[in-house]
């Protein structure tokens, strides 16, 4: 419960903002991240520790309505710089 | 732990006033950061500024025992009790601990905080040599929260003119940075009476400065290059002359 | 080169100096003075008119006089800039001190230099 009702600098009302949209992009992380059966740098599942390329070199679209989830390719031609190959970054 | 701290909300107070607080902390809390944020727990109407937390966004600056700092690289064991916060001095106080920083960024951008340089553009970076690059330590670094603008007596007498210590040291920043090309005109930006002359080296920037820079250094060191510039003016001044004798 | 500072092409760095010339130039002639007094040590009227009996000294102390009036007005200006928020105020206030300043100066130049 917010007790400050001020319309001037109230931080309050701004922090409880932040925390919403902080929930909502949590829960699309969430839904996303259950979704990728894969790892992918600090995307890292213990049920599926590989990089998978093949299935999953796209990005996941998160929508609110019933947490859907949808998927767009990865654009590996670049319009102005040279392209390389996508690979696994190891150190 | 006890705390004093200065309230005001235009929207329902008519008067500024203290506030008292007595706030148990947890084994965690180090910073007046952490305590500050138990009490907003306690009295979610107290406002402040805040965000990185750790020295590096400037945000949180405030007047903590009677000298500016940044709350949340303030240790607490080192606060004598009750801690009196008010905001800093020499500004509006917009509300609480927040104050209005409007007049600290315009004199800021009078100084032109940028690089200048003419040239076009080369293909990669402008290159600096790492001696060039060092002449930057100390300088670079400013966070611009403020709290040597603020505490700065100059700046509470003169704050429509002189341009404070945080002003001036970003205006010697650029100076001092081989890749910039205005020299002349930085120089010539701070020859008003009360712009740059206001210091008189009180000092207080150097005193409070939470990330340990000096401004007043950079100050003497415009006034140098002030020095050097009229100088050399005077030589073109001859070779002008001598060339029309001629 | 020194001179070219202090025209009205540099009015920030002109006051600026000249507060520091000034003191110079005051600083020299205050050792000059206690210096001067320890070895002669005027006790009386008389002993007092021959120190300042020299020429060279009447000048020295009719320059330092003149340095001193600068200094002054700058300085008292800058507490004033500071302190007197008030234009109306502040700018009487000036004109009194450049009053005085004159008036200061013109006696010191009776009693030094005639
Ligand atoms: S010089 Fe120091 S005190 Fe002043 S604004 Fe920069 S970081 Fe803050």
């Amino acid at each position: 419960m917010i007790q400050d009702k001020s319309q001037v600098f109230n931080t309050a009302r701004v922090e409880a903002l932040e925390l919403d949209n902080l929930v909502e992009v949590a829960l699309a992380t969430m839904h996303a991240a259950e979704a990728r059966t894969e790892s992918r740098g600090a995307h890292c599942r213990e049920d599926f520790s590989e990089r998978d390329d093949v299935n999953w070199l796209t990005h996941s679209l998160y929508y609110r309505e019933g947490h859907r989830l949808a998927y767009k390719p990865v654009r590996l031609k670049p319009q102005t710089v040279a392209s390389f190959e996508p690979k696994p970054r190891v150190y | 732990m006890k705390f004093s701290i200065y309230r005001f909300n235009p929207d329902v107070d008519k008067k500024p006033y203290m506030q008292d607080y007595d706030v148990v902390l947890e084994d965690g809390d180090q910073m007046l950061l952490d305590a500050l944020l138990r009490i907003k727990d306690l009295d979610d109407s107290l406002s402040l500024r805040k965000s990185c937390r750790e020295g590096v966004c400037g945000s949180d600056s405030m007047n903590i025992n009677g000298k500016n700092g940044l709350a949340c690289v303030t240790k607490l064991s080192d606060l004598d009790e009750p801690v009196v916060l008010r905001p800093m001095p020499g500004l509006p106080v917009i509300r609480d601990l927040v104050v209005d920083m409007t007049q600290f960024f315009e004199h800021y951008n009078s100084v032109k905080p940028y690089l200048i340089n003419h040239d076009a553009p080369p293909e990669t970076e402008r290159l600096q040599s790492p001696e060039d690059r060092a002449k930057l330590d100390g300088l670079y670094e400013c966070i611009l929260c403020g709290a040597c603008t603020t505490s700065c007596p100059s700046f509470w007498w003169n704050p429509e003119t002189f341009v404070g210590p945080a002003g001036l040291m970003q205006a010697y920043r650029f100076m001092a940075d081989s890749r910039d090309q205005a020299m002349d005109e930085r120089l010539e930006n701070l020859e008003a009476p009360d712009r740059l002359y206001r210091c008189h080296n009180i000092m207080n920037c150097v005193d409070v400065c939470p990330k340990k820079l000096n401004p007043s250094l950079a100050i003497a060191k415009i006034k140098d290059l002030k020095f050097e510039q009229a100088r050399e003016h005077k030589c073109n001044a001859k070779k002008h002359i001598e060339i029309k004798v001629l | 080169m020194v001179i070219e500072l202090l025209t009205k092409r540099y009015p920030g760095m002109r006051a600026w100096l000249m507060q520091r010339l000034t003191a110079l130039i005051m600083a020299f002639y205050s050792v000059m003075l206690l210096g001067r007094i320890l070895v002669l040590q005027p006790a009386t009227y008389e002993e007092f008119l021959g120190f300042f009996q020299p020429a060279w000294f009447r000048i020295a102390s009719w320059l330092f006089w003149i340095c001193l009036s600068i200094h002054a007005w700058l300085g008292i200006r800058d507490v004033f800039k500071d302190y007197v928020p008030n234009m109306y105020v502040r700018s009487l206030l000036l004109k009194i001190l450049v009053l005085l300043l004159w008036v200061y100066m013109a006696w010191a130049s009776w009693l030094f230099l005639m």
